[in-house]
């Protein structure tokens, strides 16, 4: 398969050769330590080799550029290296089949402070290694990036560039990307769940499915991006200045990036910070923690629980019995239908007698229409009612009730990505035909494009036979920790009316059947005054049909046919601040974690009940101005 | 008592400050010779300097036998000398032991932020940003605005 990349390329004006070998480039200088060929490299001597060289600093993020991954080979796992990781969930790599790129980040001491590259893989020519059955065109990019403490470097010993196609021709460098379809997926540490290695400590990828895929919904991933680079034609190898190819520039501000896309011949970076808190906390607010317990209360915290479906449509069944069929006439044929029915002297006498003896709308349960398309047809047959065969021919459908589903054209993303995504500051509504325009609770349906946003299923379920319909609403987003639980079930339903009835009332028909009764007095030859007393007696036992009521399956007929839902969010007014001085810098964000004060840096706000100044070696009054100074806010 | 003399830079509220020390006129002494005005305090001293410290141009200063930095608050000028009153700069004083506390934040960078809490230093506008999203059908089945589909239902219909 081909190789997405040729060159990677380092500022420092190294470049490795993707297309060929692997090397791993130390902490200091860049230099290379080991060259391997792709066909004997696997992921578990990439570890070896990093302990053997970096025992105390591993790398922090990996990222796989590349094709297509599948299936990992159970059977052949050790528990050796990163296949350690890989045991008991080996079908991670049968997640990767679109795209085929990933990158996983395993912080584990904390203690990172280099923005160094450590090696890269080309697992292009990897087939029947010792430890998978299979995979093609990839690019494993372990690499370690955090900050850098010191602000006065120069800004050059600080720029990596990531993924960057080089080359040099006789006027000078240019630049190739030689596959148009590189994606890149990452995730996002803080939700991982963490696997104990016998050396590291390691974050779950496995078991995770909110992917961040580059090459979608890239509209809405721009409030996560730091940078955006567009180019163009980048698939045809036309030589470009290859600084506009520039990718990232890792710089100190505790941010990891990582991105690149290229489809359609067009390359998009995309720059996804991937924040690593255990690299500054003590420890977070996360709830599953267990060295405290908030709320005081002794609950087992457990937000997972059983999803929620619809189960199927109830069965038809009880049609085949012939007790009612459910036709779908074409216009024509209810023309047809019609004339039959207004019918006088040219039907047989038989067949007037049956009209005469029975209302025919004693035997049509229901006459509607409905802008559905799509009701299966089980066939064809001519219309009966009643016993009397009309002649008139007409599709029929077997199924009673008809389920049929809708889906979000876009996904629900969080747009701001703090707590004004959600309710009580962001409303959310839905518009469901025949139902009608409800409020749904907006948390239920939130979540952040970082874990594939919340799709909407909007099932309806349809009685024909009557018209009477219900909508199943169901947010389907990843399940992503068993604090927040998962949210994969049907939460609400609503009914209406699909049907806008029509005038078939007993009135009608009582009218027409006077009429129909006097003509045919000649024939049948009773006295007419018996006929009339006849008549009448039948008619007081008709059941009046009404469809009234249905006032709002006319509403639902003349209204928009197409489900919708409205998104309403605030919005935030920021002062013009710039680079230096922003909202980052002069406010901070709520944080709510415990950290070591050295770890931080910028504006912090500290809780004054978590500050102890015992072992400060202070009075007491200086004591109380420090805690008077650390709860009103202070730069580091 | 020794003290040096700085020029502070920074906001009071940095820990660390960005101070530049000053120089005594026509000396090259590392630390000034001070005098306190008696009784002092430890938190807000009172101290008298020499015309040629040039205490003036200072506003920040740090006393060796204290080792504690201070803000200079005032300077009075008195029989060619001048009175500074100080007042202790606890942050900058005091600062290793205080960035090695551990404390819970209530608010930070963004490394340390949780964007989920509420912030109640956000302004927001009087007026809200909508978005609608269409569902799209995902079978045969669906409404359709230019359909007109009669159903009709019969019992009797063996």
């Amino acid at each position: 398969m081909a190789t997405s990349i040729r060159n990677l390329n380092f500022n420092n004006g190294q470049s490795i050769n993707l297309g060929f070998v692997t090397e791993f480039w130390g902490l200091s200088g860049l230099s290379p330590i080991e060259t391997v060929h792709p066909t004997s490299i696997n992921v578990n001597r990439f570890k070896k080799t990093l302990e053997e060289n970096y025992s105390s600093e591993l790398p922090n993020a990996i990222a796989v550029l590349g094709q297509t991954f599948e299936t990992f080979d159970e059977a052949n796992t050790t528990l050796d290296g990163v296949a350690e990781i890989l045991q008991n969930q080996y079908w991670l790599w049968g997640s990767l089949e679109t795209g085929g790129c990933f990158m996983w980040s395993a912080p584990n001491s904390g203690e990172c402070h280099f923005h160094n590259f450590y090696g890269l893989y080309h697992i292009d020519d990897m087939i029947q290694g010792s430890w998978y059955t299979y995979y093609s065109g990839g690019i494993v990019i372990p690499f370690r990036c955090h900050v850098n403490d010191d602000e006065n470097l120069p800004i050059v010993d600080n720029e990596l560039f990531l993924f960057n196609a080089n080359d040099t021709d006789e006027n000078g460098p240019v630049n190739h990307v030689y596959n148009s379809q590189l994606k890149i997926r990452c995730v996002d540490c803080r939700s991982l769940n963490r696997y104990i290695g016998d050396d590291y400590e390691w974050l779950d990828i496995w078991n995770q499915n909110q992917w961040i895929e580059s090459s979608t919904s890239v509209s809405d991933w721009k409030m996560h991006y730091l940078y955006e680079y567009t180019t163009d034609n980048l698939a045809n190898s036309n030589p470009h200045p290859w600084k506009r190819w520039k990718q990232s520039r890792i710089i100190p501000n505790i941010e990891w990036f990582l991105g690149i896309d290229v489809e359609n011949g067009e390359l998009v970076g995309h720059y996804v910070p991937i924040e690593e808190s255990d690299a500054v906390t003590v420890s977070d607010d996360n709830p599953n923690g267990d060295s405290s317990n908030p709320g005081g209360g002794d609950g087992d915290k457990d937000g997972l629980g059983d999803d929620v479906d619809t189960g199927d449509a109830p069965s038809s069944n009880f049609l085949q019995t012939g007790i009612s069929r459910i036709y779908i006439p074409t216009q024509q044929q209810m023309t047809d239908f019609n004339k039959y029915i207004f019918s006088d002297i040219s039907q047989s006498a038989i067949e007037q007698l049956k009209k005469m003896w029975s209302n025919p709308l004693d035997y049509v349960e229901n006459l509607g229409v409905c802008r559905l398309t799509g009701i299966p047809s089980s066939g064809t047959s001519s219309i009966t009612f009643g016993g009397v065969n009309t002649g008139v021919s007409s599709e029929y459908t077997s199924n009673a009730f008809l389920q049929f589903d809708y889906r979000l054209d876009k996904k629900i993303t969080e747009y701001w990505g703090n707590a004004l995504d959600y309710a009580n500051y962001t409303k959310l509504k839905i518009y469901i035909p025949y139902c009608g325009l409800y409020d749904l609770n907006a948390d239920e349906f939130m979540i952040s494009s970082k874990y594939g946003g919340c799709d909407i299923l909007l099932r309806y379920r349809v009685d024909l036979m009557s018209g009477m319909c219900v909508a199943f609403v169901k947010p389907e987003r990843a399940q992503y920790d068993s604090y927040y639980g998962n949210m994969n079930s049907f939460m609400y339903q609503y009914n209406g009316n699909i049907y806008l009835p029509l005038s078939l009332t007993a009135t009608d028909w009582r009218n027409t059947y006077q009429s129909v009764l006097g003509i045919a007095g000649g024939i049948i030859a009773p006295s007419p005054s018996a006929v009339a007393g006849m008549a009448e007696s039948v008619m007081a036992q008709k059941v009046n049909v009404q469809h009234s009521g249905s006032i709002g399956t006319n509403f639902g007929y003349m209204g928009i046919q197409k489900p919708y839902i409205i998104l309403e969010k605030p919005s935030i007014s920021e002062p013009n601040m710039n680079k230096d001085y922003n909202y980052e810098t002069m406010y901070g964000y709520p944080s709510n974690k415990l950290v070591k004060l050295k770890n931080c840096k910028g504006f912090i706000k500290v809780d004054d009940t978590t500050i102890w100044t015992n072992t400060i070696h202070c009075s007491d009054d200086e004591a109380n101005e420090i805690k008077e100074l650390l709860t009103g806010g202070v730069w580091i | 008592m020794d003290a040096k003399l700085y020029f502070n830079k920074s906001d009071k509220r940095y820990i660390n400050k960005d101070i530049e020390q000053i120089q005594p006129h026509e000396s090259s002494a590392e630390w000034l010779q001070v005098e306190f005005i008696e009784p002092t305090s430890i938190v807000n001293p009172r101290l008298i300097f020499s015309t040629e410290s040039n205490v003036l141009q200072a506003n920040y200063l740090f006393l060796k036998d204290f080792g504690r930095y201070y803000y200079i608050n005032n300077h009075t000028l008195e029989h060619g000398r001048v009175i500074v009153e100080c007042h202790v700069d606890v942050l900058m004083s005091f600062s290793k032991d205080i960035l090695d506390e551990n404390v819970v934040l209530n608010r930070g960078n963004r490394d340390m932020s949780n964007m989920y809490l509420n912030d109640d230093k956000l302004k927001m506008y009087n007026y809200s940003l909508f978005k609608t999203i269409n569902f799209k059908p995902q079978g045969n089945v669906y409404f359709d605005e230019n359909k007109e589909q009669l159903v009709m239902v019969c019992s009797g219909s063996v």
